[in-house]
């Protein structure tokens, strides 16, 4: 695939969370990453791998979102997912909790890390844990980032623009096109297959863009043989559709940026007119 | 908190050490295991819970689930490994050496399904505990633990080995079985599980989900696990509610059973047997340094 591919009229990017150990840090505490506490390791040493061969199978790009300490313990991954002309994006934190405070520091030290680990700087950003201020989103433009992927808020992309000019393009995602919706309440994989592909019709029906959303952890992620299987068929169906295209999300925000040049202000949050409790 | 990070030191996706391929036991294409968690009034007595009532499901165990678990594999002619706290085997002691008496391996499941990681001299009495309870009981020592909880400290290991364990079955990071480099020049073998697929409790506490789509689920990914050959290990548990004692569920499981033995070359093992296999060929299997 070009750099710089057409707008088709349905793309789909396929946007992988890698997990390997830095989610079950998060909730280990002193027992180790063992157990209930080693699902991330089961990607590294097997998710992965198997999304790698069906992808390769299918021909398709995707988008791994990596936090960049798991990463720099895996490196061998990192260079099997560039060899085989995927990206790799920022996996990223600008606050641990709701309430907690942010910081927008690791927005570019993440970008350093990555980019010394592949030699390229990465183009895309995406929360690991869904959390993003009013200053996340110009902040990642003005450092050169060109989307994010994070919001829920739109059927297609859009792009931004601030005061200084810079733009980001946001690539949403989608709840019923996410694997760990599903299977964080143990859904079958029967059920996950089902409801993958009506909101695909729905999408599709409605102009046409999606973003499917996998996870490389064992257990609520696509990475066990019956769950590959799986999105190696939703990819498949689709991909069988006139008009569908599928794209490395850089690739799709600078296509849709190319074909789509109006843009909106970064979103802000109007103060309500309430008082909230001390914390 | 400054966390160990397992290493992989042996895997084909390193460049460094690959495991060679070997055939597993009987040269079968498949290797099958069944566990049982016996998890019966432990579960609600360690959260300090009166196991009556509402909360009496872990009763159901003992008093209905064992037996109906034990007339399907003898139907089936399957051997099983069930996994028994040591509270449980105190409680009903017979109901355990009928487990053993069948042929069936018994392991080690904790004291009362402890959910929560004890303080280090805690949970090695506990292990010591229970180990006694169950070698007492059976006149010979478990071999083989798992995990009331998935969890496991800095003392489990090391404990376990030291009171005889060989190998231990709570982690979820493969399909195969490997080798734990535990330090000290010493090592046990992992037979990893997974409780969000390969199990009961995610499909009827969580998604609540009908039992024949539940068989579906078991049966579509042994197929798939047959077909590259390998591993493949289903776990329940005999209790009712989110267990799978009751006549509806038991049937589930003998369905699912019955499917994987309608296929040439599949081996049941107990998971000891699989430990005996994986320890005298350890070149053929990946390894993790803890």
């Amino acid at each position: 695939m070009s750099s710089q591919p057409k707008l088709e009229r349905c793309p789909v990017m396929i946007g992988v969370n890698v997990d390997t150990e830095s989610q079950d840090v998060l909730n280990a505490g002193k027992g180790g990453l063992f157990g209930r506490h080693s699902y991330g390791r089961y990607g590294a040493r097997e998710g992965i791998w198997r999304l790698l061969d069906e992808f390769q199978q299918l021909e398709v790009p995707a988008t791994f979102f990596v936090v960049p300490d798991d990463a720099l313990r895996h490196l061998h991954i990192i260079e099997a997912i560039l060899k085989q002309g995927h990206e790799i994006a920022v996996r990223g934190k600008v606050k641990a909790q709701t309430s907690g405070a942010s910081s927008l520091e690791s927005l570019a030290q993440d970008r350093d890390t990555l980019q010394k680990i592949t030699g390229v700087q990465p183009a895309g950003w995406r929360a690991v844990n869904g959390l993003v201020t009013e200053q996340t989103l110009p902040a990642l433009a003005d450092l050169g980032y060109v989307y994010d992927s994070s919001a829920l808020d739109d059927d297609v992309p859009y792009v931004m623009r601030g005061s200084s000019g810079s733009r980001l393009v946001q690539l949403p995602m989608f709840d019923y096109l996410t694997d760990a919706t599903f299977y964080t309440h143990r859904h079958t994989d029967a059920r996950v297959r089902k409801a993958w592909a009506e909101e695909a019709d729905a999408q599709y029906c409605a102009g046409g863009y999606i973003n499917l959303t996998l996870h490389t952890r064992g257990d609520v992620g696509s990475s066990r043989l019956p769950r590959v299987q799986a999105v190696g068929d939703f990819i498949r169906t689709l991909g069988q559709r006139p008009g569908v295209a599928f794209y490395r999300a850089t690739d799709l925000a600078h296509a849709w940026r190319d074909v789509f040049t109006s843009t909106e202000d970064f979103p802000v949050c109007r103060p309500p007119q309430i008082n909230y409790p001390e914390p | 908190m400054t966390f160990a990070y397992p290493q992989v030191t042996r895997s084909v996706h390193l460049s460094t050490a690959s495991p060679e391929t070997c055939p597993w036991p009987k040269n079968a294409r498949c290797v099958v295991a069944f566990t049982v968690d016996f998890d019966g009034t432990g579960n609600e007595v360690g959260k300090g819970l009166d196991p009556f009532g509402a909360h009496s499901a872990g009763r159901y165990s003992a008093r209905r689930g064992i037996a109906r678990h034990l007339d399907m594999l003898e139907r089936l002619a399957i051997p099983a490994t069930f996994f028994v706290p040591g509270y449980d085997a105190e409680c009903s002691p017979d109901t355990v050496r009928r487990i053993a008496q069948a042929g069936h391996e018994v392991g080690a499941h904790g004291y009362v399904h402890e959910g929560m990681l004890l303080e280090p001299a805690e949970e090695v009495r506990r292990l010591t505990l229970t180990h006694t309870i169950l070698s007492d009981l059976l006149g010979s020592p478990p071999r083989g633990w798992r995990s009331p909880s998935g969890q496991k400290t800095s003392v489990t290991l090391p404990t376990l080995k030291s009171l005889g364990y060989v190998y231990d079955s709570s982690d979820k990071d493969a399909d195969a079985p490997y080798i734990l480099d535990i330090g000290d020049g010493q090592s046990m073998v992992e037979i990893p599980n997974n409780t969000y697929s390969l199990d009961d409790f995610p499909f009827f506490n969580f998604s609540i989900t009908p039992v024949s789509e539940v068989i579906d689920q078991w049966k579509h990914e042994f197929d798939l696990r047959y077909s590259e050959g390998g591993f493949f290990m289903l776990t329940v548990h005999p209790r009712s509610g989110w267990g799978s004692g009751t006549p509806s569920r038991t049937n589930a499981i003998e369905k699912t059973l019955r499917h994987i033995q309608r296929h040439r070359d599949v081996h049941f093992v107990r998971l000891i047997d699989l430990y005996e296999h994986v320890s005298r060929n350890p070149q053929c299997f990946d390894e993790v340094r803890i």
